[in-house]
């Protein structure tokens, strides 16, 4: 048995709160809070508490659906990635490309951010972005 | 890393239970050592036998009042005890409340508790908390949807589950983001549990609670 105590940043909101994950053999177990920590100090709120309930949670989605006849159906990446093109390229030719806009998630990195907010901006062609940490 | 402290005695529940038959060797503080006794005692969550315990303490540190009492079933010692009188150490805020009327002291804690943003920090790190379905997470307990949470079933529940339970380790306030002072609470529950049944939460692996036993007994001689 292994057990180990990895650090991270909370995934919820634009505070930034350090804590630890635990793992047993692996699997994420838990969370512990990091007392050395200058923004929490060790003091998490209920989600940073439950943070990574989501990681290991059956109601996930780990594939892409796409709504046919009314219903979700699994599908491929590739699948699901060109039908969301075609449907970007139809909406900028019909509506222009103020129509779209994009919600960026807390739960990927920095950088991944960025790049989403590029691709926005350069490729579509708005300035219609926002992120759900913007608290 | 000792200091600052972890809900280590929580952490070793866990490993427990996923390999009850294993050895586990372990430095711990001195309110670690009260809460996995105080675990042995209660549920058999911990077996000591399993357990070997090396004494650590530092007089130094900022947390050292929990240390106190130092528990005697440890296998080796080291680090340098602090010096206190009491027993129990009850902290100023405690000093304060046992000065106040009934009434005072009911308006600074419905005060104090208003505070709750019900993170369940306190819970998480609560060395008796290991309930698969949590009483504060219980609709027939607890209303859902309320923060604070209604005063006083909330508090009040996790204060009477730590009666004769508690070790003071005082690891729900340091995770309390509040700034709730329960260990305010809890040591001057500790006292009138050592006060009434001459029992310290932790200190023996052989002593039974008194919440459990005593109770009937000393019901009975207060009816005499």
């Amino acid at each position: 048995m292994k057990y180990e105590n990895i650090s991270t940043v909370c995934p919820y909101c634009g505070t930034g709160c350090n804590f630890y994950l635990e793992i047993i053999d692996g699997e994420i177990t838990g969370v512990i809070q990091n007392k050395t920590d200058v923004l929490s100090q060790g003091r998490l709120c209920i989600k940073g508490w439950n943070a990574a309930e989501f990681v290991n949670h059956p109601d996930r989605l780990t594939k892409p659906l796409i709504k046919k006849d009314g219903k979700f159906v699994e599908a491929t990446w590739a699948e699901a990635v060109s039908l969301v093109a075609s449907k970007f390229t139809e909406y900028i030719d019909k509506f222009g490309a103020n129509s779209l806009g994009g919600l960026a998630s807390a739960k990927v990195t920095n950088e991944e951010n960025f790049v989403f907010q590029k691709f926005m901006r350069a490729v579509i062609g708005t300035n219609n972005v926002d992120h759900c940490a913007r608290l | 890393v000792l200091s600052p402290k972890y809900p280590f005695a929580k952490i070793l529940m866990k490993l427990h239970e996923k390999e009850p038959d294993k050895i586990f060797g372990a430095v711990m503080r001195g309110s670690e050592i009260r809460a996995v006794t105080a675990q042995h005692i209660r549920e058999s969550k911990l077996n000591l036998e399993n357990l070997k315990i090396i004494g650590y303490s530092d007089a130094q540190a900022e947390d050292a009042i929990t240390d106190i009492p130092f528990p005697e079933n440890v296998e080796e010692m080291f680090g340098e005890i602090p010096d206190y009188d009491e027993v129990i150490t009850l902290d100023v805020k405690a000093e304060m409340l046992k000065k106040m009327t009934v009434e005072e002291r009911f308006k600074y804690f419905k005060y104090q508790f208003g505070k709750c943003i019900k993170c369940y920090g306190c819970r998480n790190v609560c060395p008796h908390c290991f309930c698969p379905e949590c009483r504060l997470e219980d609709e027939k307990w607890v209303a859902t949807g309320n923060i604070p949470p209604e005063f006083p079933m909330f508090h009040m529940i996790l204060a009477l589950h730590g009666i004769g339970r508690c070790v003071g380790c005082r690891e729900c306030e340091a995770a309390c983001p509040m700034d709730i002072p329960l260990t305010t609470l809890y040591s001057l529950m500790r006292s009138e549990i050592a006060d009434e049944f001459k029992f310290v939460s932790g200190m023996k692996s052989d002593a039974e609670m008194p919440i459990v036993t005593t109770f009937d007994d000393y019901a009975l001689k207060e009816e005499k």
